[in-house]
């Protein structure tokens, strides 16, 4: 009986040993023929011929052995919208990169599920895979929170496309970096034009209950206070109410002139417009940058959004010509796209950008020497339409915030 | 108390209509339990199905202004393409993942259905994308439609919710109580092996119930789509969850009860929403649920439940 | 079909069914490996168990792997708990995960700078458990009323209020405080927690908390285990089989189910507690509704009542999905897995063989049919696999929707066919269909299909095991 317990559970020690180095195994196996032989006939059936050709030309510009980005989100359950989305436009970057240098970086998916500590043991994973050299996430700032220390001490540049808790600046995580700008600057813009631009002097608040929306609903709140404005009433909803038409009875009761709805979910805030227009209620609805997206907010509002204001870190980047292939391009594979896409094509080229100039600089790719070059990351444009670069804190040089009004089925800009 | 007396209307009306869909599903929810004593967590996935069923349908008689055959027969045929698929689909979960387990312990059902559940939600996910997809109702039936008195507002989309729910519910009481079928429900539901021997095929009576109570999630899905727009794949989670209470506090396994649990839940939510705070919604739901419980654990309508395991 | 009419035999001869039980069981491997575990002395089967843990903290730095063996230890001991609610005295408590976050909230409110509270860890560890009985106390009084399903929403009701009041209490308005008050720190939780310190010992790697837990489960376990072996063990177990019977031989059912409540909820909140300094944070996340879905899986996986089913039930759910992660791995665990499943399904071997061979066959009639194409991406033995049996494709995603679907409407179909030879001719195409489905769409979105083989899994299991692995077959008295 003793032997057959003991040669369990070496069995079962043995499963475990075995997968955490047989990954690394199958990985380096399946991959160390794609890179030495560039051309990679399966592994991307979109890839051009002609670029990898084209590549070929430049001489030692490929690293040996495998390189892996690592990106980590919501990809699956509630925020799976929000994680896709990220996801899709973290590979279409990686696949421009290894495109247009020859590369063949491969991208690994940390499912977060939203949970701290799932993305705790995701980070783990990341970091124990000597193939990553670089990560992408995570999305929430609660989960930047609970895995800052772990990547700092890894000296492993992780850059989120979408944590904005202002906090995060300062809780001295050297390997973090955002390409968004934080709540500290959106709330301020968002509360500042309510007051001036459209002049209301009462004003409901509702946020989502995420991090980035409670945040974000904080600082207008104080800049409303700031600029003399009431605030009419404070909900917090979560992401997956649907009918808003109880809510809208009570803004509508409330007399307040705007409603901010800082929310993540653009189709949320569609649905508060079409509930305030059935009952008739004239409120303006006011949404953060959460709320760009043409699809989900003034298509899925049927025309009840008419009017509406959204802010954006970019200018629409639709009007962007940089972004023009990266948009087209997208469109054809996924559809139309939000607001969480697009910085995470830049966070990812960020990351890819400093491997390259890490290998160009030394020869090799390693952890500190990309994290040193994320450091450096000076783009002169990016597909948002604004060059970008960090502070020493991580946070991006310069961040700034544009309103936009929903006129004639389009965001056009109101300043 | 001025503007409780004043919104008061209009959340009763908020609250109805969101009652109607909440009562639909725990109508399904309720008919399963009483017939296999089996909690079918995979019921709300498939009130997500019928919605997605009905978004495809609907797009596809849309042309960008308005429907290219006539509004009615869209709407029309968005419930029975939904209540038609969301049958089968039904049909095929009982197939697949419960009929095996019907003498199994009964958390080994539970568990298998919440494996359904994920499969399901997941299985949509991968086909149709995360994407949230919006319905457009305007352009079936116009806004304007529908009645105003006074300060209150009832959209012809909001009317429609009420009154499926009450016109379904009493076609399916009358089913149960009047027809063949529904007798042999009522034999399988109090003992199935002395159903089986009085001659009733069990298996037959369970097929029509998981697709008579998964039509009911369907036509749901496609009313939440018209009143309340937006569908995507993980939209049955919470929907089902909210149906499996409303059944509860009816007293689980009562038809007319599934009803009532739906429409009360749908205003304890309305009015917490616009009388307390949006923030307490669920809590206050809940909170009702557990009182309600206390003083009739067996629910509102529910017969006393006999001591057998 | 068969399977029915011998349930019903059952039925009618139950004292030769209840004869036969003892001789069912042992001709099932799995189930004599269960036995055979029982049947060790306890003393050494805690010892064996605590030799393979600890082993990896002796001999690996590698912290994801240290992160996985922590994380299943304390699965494990979250799992006892429920085990021992749901389990031995068969209480559907839903709410369980909501105990293992106040037991973490606790510890947070006490250990960090919060509320600027920092209590040595034994006062908070004996204040949480503290907390977890009082806590068990008030949920476990409304199930003395509450039986069954009633009883599961109820507490379901109280994991989500606990879920919805830890992300939204961030601006409560108190009478005696001028401003709102942050109770929970919201979605973005409290932060910065204190590390554990024992004995002088402040826990600050992530080994040491691999041991803590460790410690702990296997505290847990002694206390399970001689609490099954006790009076209200035995207790349960008779509330469990029939409590009205066990309410007419003179048991305080009552109490006992208090008592259930009471155990459980300490037993998750000291986890929750360890949890959360591990984390070295809170966040509403942590305990939702996804933990609970995981732990129900692993007592149920592992058989309900079992000791080492859970350990097993534990193993299982948290190394298989990290496995699932790596698309490379998971495309050889899926085609283990199907082919592992062929074989024990079908039974004379050579048929088997047969349907794989067709299935190839079939693939390469596809391949002639058009050779012009390109083929589907794939890695390790997904590219094999790609190589030998896929159809050329163009438009992969959409080609693998379709496939998929298809994989799934033919399940359906064959669920009906009665005749063995007409399942087999269908089951050629499925999976054929299946590998291209895997190759062109499911390998590509590993989050995804990770779920997608987690649910059809728990399905799949549970049909073929309805009591588990380690479950022992219970006579049941209808």
């Amino acid at each position: 009986m003793r032997t057959r317990l003991t040669v369990l559970m070496a069995l079962l020690a043995l499963v475990l040993a075995a997968c955490g180095g047989e990954a690394d195994e199958t990985t380096t196996t399946a991959a160390a023929p794609d890179t030495t032989t560039a051309p990679a006939p399966d592994a991307d059936t979109t890839t051009p011929a002609p670029t990898t050709t084209e590549v070929m030309e430049g001489p030692t510009a490929v690293p040996d052995g495998p390189i892996t980005l690592a990106v980590m989100g919501p990809f699956t359950g509630g925020a799976a919208s929000i994680g896709q989305e990220q996801l899709n436009f973290a590979r279409l970057a990686v696949q421009h990169f290894n495109e247009e240098h020859g590369w063949d970086v491969q991208v690994f998916e940390g499912d977060t599920e939203l949970d701290a500590s799932r993305a705790v043991t995701v980070a783990e994973g990341i970091i124990s895979d000597s193939n990553v050299y670089g990560v992408v996430g995570p999305a929430g700032s609660q989960e930047v929170d609970a895995v800052g220390q772990m990547f700092t001490d890894a000296t492993l540049a992780f850059v989120s496309p979408s944590a904005t808790d202002p906090g995060l600046s300062d809780r001295g995580f050297d390997a973090f970096f955002r390409v968004v700008p934080t709540d500290a600057d959106q709330g301020p813009t968002i509360g500042n034009f309510i007051v001036d631009e459209i002049g209301a002097s009462s004003v409901f608040i509702i946020d989502d209950q995420t991090s980035y929306s409670v945040g974000l609903a904080d600082q207008i709140s104080d800049a409303l206070d700031a600029g003399g404005a009431e605030v009419a009433g404070r909900e917090s909803v979560t992401q997956d109410l649907s009918d808003f038409s109880s809510l809208a009875t009570v803004i509508g009761g409330s007399g307040a002139e705007v409603v901010a709805f800082p929310g993540q979910i653009a189709s949320q805030g569609a649905l508060l417009t079409r509930a305030l227009q059935e009952q008739g209620i004239d409120v303006t609805v006011f949404g953060g940058d959460g709320f760009f997206s043409a699809e989900d907010f003034i298509e899925g509002a049927g025309g009840a959004s008419e009017g509406s204001y959204v802010s954006s870190f970019a200018p629409d980047i639709t009007g962007v010509d940089e972004a023009a292939d990266v948009v087209t391009q997208f469109q054809d594979m996924h559809g139309d796209f939000g607001t969480f896409g697009p910085p995470t094509y830049v966070s990812a080229q960020v990351v890819l950008e400093a491997m390259l100039r890490a290998f160009e600089a030394s020869g090799t790719v390693d952890r500190a020497g990309v994290l040193a070059e994320v450091g450096n990351t000076n783009l002169a444009s990016t597909i948002l339409g604004q060059p970008l670069s960090f502070e020493a804190n991580g946070d991006v040089v310069g961040a700034q915030f544009f309103i936009f009004r929903v006129e004639g089925g389009e965001f056009v800009l109101a300043d | 108390m001025d503007a409780f007396l004043a919104q008061l209307p209009q959340q009763l009306v908020n609250g109805l209509s969101l009652g109607g869909v909440y009562a639909l599903i725990a109508l399904g929810y309720s008919m399963v339990y009483g017939v296999l004593k089996l909690l079918n967590f995979a019921h709300g996935d498939v009130y997500m199905v019928g919605a997605f069923i009905g978004f495809f349908v609907m797009t596809g008689f849309l042309d960008g202004a308005g429907p290219i055959i006539p509004a009615v027969l869209v709407v029309l045929l968005m419930f029975l393409a939904a209540m038609v698929g969301c049958g089968i689909l039904g049909v095929g979960v009982e197939r697949i993942a419960y009929r095996r387990l019907r003498k199994a312990p009964r958390i080994a059902a539970l568990i298998s259905a919440l494996g359904v559940s994920f499969f399901i939600q997941n299985a949509v996910q991968l086909t149709l994308s995360a994407n949230f997809r919006s319905y457009q109702p305007q352009l079936l039936i116009p806004p304007e439609l529908g009645l105003s008195l006074l300060d209150v507002r009832i959209s012809a989309t909001r009317g429609l919710a009420i009154v499926m729910a009450v016109v379904l519910m009493f076609a399916l009481h009358r089913l149960v109580q009047r027809t063949k079928l529904g007798k042999s429900m009522r034999a399988v539901a109090t003992d199935p092996e002395a159903a089986a021997m009085m001659g009733i095929d069990v298996d037959r009576v369970i097929v029509a119930t998981f697709f008579i109570g998964s039509a009911l999630a369907g036509a749901a899905g496609v009313i939440t789509g018209l009143v309340f727009i937006r569908v995507w794949h993980f939209m049955g989670f919470l929907a089902g969850l909210k149906g499996f209470v409303a059944a509860v506090i009816g007293g689980i396994g009562n038809i007319p009860g599934a009803m009532l649990g739906g429409f009360i839940l749908g205003l304890v939510e309305t009015f917490a929403i616009g009388f307390v705070s949006a923030t307490f919604r669920d809590v206050i739901a809940f909170a009702v649920l557990i009182l309600i419980l206390l003083i009739r654990p067996q629910g509102l309508l529910g017969a006393k439940l006999p001591d057998k395991a | 079909m068969n399977g029915e009419l011998k349930a019903s035999s059952d039925r009618l001869g139950r004292d030769e069914w209840v004869a036969e039980h003892t001789g069912r069981t042992r001709r099932d491997p799995v189930a004599a490996v269960g036995a055979a575990i029982e049947r060790v002395p306890f003393a050494l089967r805690l010892a064996v168990i605590a030799v393979g843990f600890a082993a990896f903290p002796l001999l690996t730095d590698n912290s994801y792997v240290l992160r996985i063996v922590g994380t299943v230890a304390l699965f494990a001991a979250l799992a006892l708990g429920l085990n021992l609610v749901a389990g031995f005295a068969g209480l559907l408590d839903l709410g369980y995960v909501a105990f293992y976050g106040i037991g973490g909230y606790t510890y947070a409110y006490l250990s960090s700078e919060f509320l600027g509270i920092h209590l040595p860890t034994p006062l908070t560890l004996i204040i949480v458990i503290a907390t977890g009985v009082l806590f068990g106390w008030l949920l476990g009084l409304p199930s003395m009323r509450l039986v069954g399903d009633y009883l599961a929403i109820a507490t379901l009701g109280f994991l989500l209020v606990f879920n919805q009041l830890t992300a939204s209490l961030t601006r409560v308005h108190l009478p005696w405080t001028d401003g709102p008050v942050d109770m929970t720190g919201g979605p973005n939780g409290i932060i910065n927690l204190d590390d554990l310190s024992l004995f002088g010992l402040t826990a600050t790697s992530i080994k040491h908390y691999v041991i803590i837990i460790v410690v702990m489960l296997l505290t847990v376990m002694t206390v399970v285990h001689n609490v099954d072996r006790s009076r209200i063990g035995r207790g349960w177990r008779a509330l469990r089989e029939n409590d009205l019977a066990a309410e007419t031989m003179g048991m305080p059912t009552k109490r006992l189910k208090l008592l259930a409540f009471v155990f459980g909820s300490s037993i998750a909140g000291l986890s929750g507690a360890v949890f959360a300094a591990w984390q070295g944070a809170v966040f509403p996340n942590n305990f939702a509704v996804p933990v609970l879905i995981t732990l129900y899986s692993i007592i149920v996986l592992g058989g309900l009542g079992s000791i080492p089913g859970v350990l097993v039930g534990s193993f299982v759910l948290v190394v298989v999905p990290e496995l699932l992660r790596d698309v490379a791995l998971a495309s050889t665990l899926f085609y283990g897995a199907v082919v592992l499943t062929l074989i024990v399904a079908i039974k004379p071997l050579w048929r088997a063989g047969a349907v794989i061979l067709a299935v190839a066959a079939l693939g390469g009639l596809a391949r002639l049919a058009a050779p012009e194409a390109s083929l589907p991406p794939g890695e390790g033995l997904g590219a094999l696999v790609s190589h030998i049996l896929i159809l050329p494709v163009e438009n992969a995603t959409l080609v693998g929707n379709v496939a998929f679907v298809a994989v799934l409407g033919l399940m359906f179909l064959s669920a009906y066919l009665t005749s063995p030879t007409a399942k087999l001719l269908v089951l050629v195409p499925s999976l054929w269909l299946l590998a291209l489905a895997w190759q062109t769409r499911l390998s590509q979105d590993p989050s995804v299909t990770r779920l997608l083989l987690i649910g059809a899994t728990l399905v799949a299991l549970m049909n073929f095991r309805p009591a588990g692995l380690f479950g022992r077959t219970r006579v049941e008295v209808l």
